[in-house]
């Protein structure tokens, strides 16, 4: 399915995501006092990022063993969340990789660490609203869906003329077929990112000073980001082909209701917000932020 | 701010024990503050989650918190008068005066060695610059 992604789309969407990021990381700067201590922060900065990348190439290796399942288009649809879940697991390690206030005296302040002091407003909020348009769409495509020529439940759209003389058979369509080894893989990622949020938030912070811990918060912050970002693309990525795939089918049946080349259209504006939010994604995942004495 | 000594004699729940009911009385922690979740201050002193909640249990039952199903723990009105935090810090001074004393100082080295370790402070906060540029 995702193989339907034209190639110059994507061609068009990194460069853009790359320049994003450049834009972002230039408005993430962290500044603190010199001379303050960061040095309990770097080995959790180390560990986080090569956890992360370890995760990314786990992800990339069972993402490239996905692609080639059922050869159905099932494949292609599932390597972006499955590389995602290996970005998200990557991410879990580090944070549990993180070292422990350890020594004879520890300190901890008073405050109370909240998911939602974390979290991109903005970054969650889309993916909030991905994850409902993708659960609404995959929802009414199952509904509709027939057994394709082969007898596959829920992988063609079958719709007859107004007269009913006519009825004509295509696929694929996103059916049930598709989606719920699509809803199996969202709800994995979601539960997974809930699981390393709570993680980023409950890591133990030492006892720190005022600038050192706005650094510390600036590293939660971006493992949340992370987070938000893997989640975003797994849920985005495969709305695009699902998208694509369902307008190309209902425009095959333009002449069959009124109603279906609008739905067809509309649903190229869902691949078209899909694709704008995987760019958004992608730059968040590109851009970190940098600390700076001042 | 919560200091726990793994070292000392004192079990480190007693310390957290002691620290807040302080906290609570001399009236640093309002009526209706929330403490930091059990799990998140185990973390953040690196001890066990059962340490703190025995140490917040404790609080419950002497009368300081109170612990709530999703509603985390709350200091509660204190119904003995409260001790002013300048009488609190004024007592710390006592005790470190009659320590130093008990040594075999005096008042003025007790002083003098209290801003010398503040100095030191500084010191050691400007010895360790921050990276120019850390990415984090």
């Amino acid at each position: 399915m995702g193989s339907v992604v034209p190639l110059g789309l994507v061609a068009l969407l990194v460069p853009v995501a790359g320049l994003l990021a450049v834009l972002i990381s230039l408005n993430r700067v962290v500044r603190v006092p010199v001379g303050t201590d960061l040095s309990a922060l770097r080995v959790t900065t180390t560990r986080l990022f090569w956890a992360r990348l370890a995760g990314l190439v786990a992800g990339l290796a069972a993402s490239g063993l996905v692609l080639s399942w059922d050869g159905l288009g099932r494949g292609p649809m599932l390597a972006a969340p499955v590389l995602s879940i290996g970005l998200l697991l990557g991410t879990l390690a580090g944070e549990l990789a993180a070292p422990r206030p350890h020594g004879p005296i520890r300190g901890a302040s008073l405050e109370i660490r909240r998911a939602r002091d974390y979290l991109p407003r903005f970054s969650a909020w889309l993916a909030g609203a991905l994850s409902l348009v993708a659960a609404v769409l995959l929802s009414v495509t199952s509904v509709t869906a027939s057994a394709d020529d082969m007898g596959r439940a829920g992988r063609a759209l079958a719709m007859s003329s107004p007269d009913g003389t006519v009825r004509s058979v295509t696929g694929p369509w996103p059916g049930w077929f598709y989606a719920w080894p699509m809803l199996a893989v969202l709800a994995t990622a979601f539960l997974l990112s809930a699981l390393v949020v709570h993680r980023v938030v409950q890591r133990g912070r030492p006892g720190l000073d005022v600038a050192a811990r706005a650094v510390d918060d600036a590293q939660r912050a971006h493992s949340a980001r992370v987070v938000t970002a893997a989640y975003g693309l797994c849920v985005a990525l495969p709305l695009i082909g699902v998208a694509l795939v369902a307008a190309e089918a209902l425009f095959r049946h333009s002449d069959f209701a009124g109603w279906v080349a609008p739905a067809a259209s509309g649903l190229l504006g869902v691949a078209l917000f899909a694709a704008g939010s995987a760019t958004w994604y992608l730059a968040e995942l590109l851009s970190r932020p940098t600390i700076r004495p001042s | 701010m919560i200091e726990v000594d793994v070292t000392s004699p004192s079990p480190p729940y007693e310390q957290i024990r002691a620290q807040f009911a302080k906290l609570i009385k001399c009236g640093v922690l309002a009526v209706g503050t929330r403490l930091p979740p059990v799990r998140q201050l185990a973390a953040d002193l690196g001890l066990a989650t059962g340490t703190v909640a025995r140490a917040y249990k404790e609080l419950e039952q002497a009368g300081y918190v109170t612990g709530k199903r999703g509603g985390g723990t709350r200091v509660l009105p204190q119904p003995e008068p409260r001790m002013a935090r300048a009488e609190l810090i004024r007592s710390q001074a006592r005790a470190y005066l009659a320590e130093v004393i008990r040594l075999g100082g005096s008042a003025e080295e007790a002083i003098a060695t209290l801003s010398e370790v503040v100095a030191l402070s500084d010191t050691a906060a400007a010895a360790h610059p921050a990276d120019p540029d850390l990415h984090v």
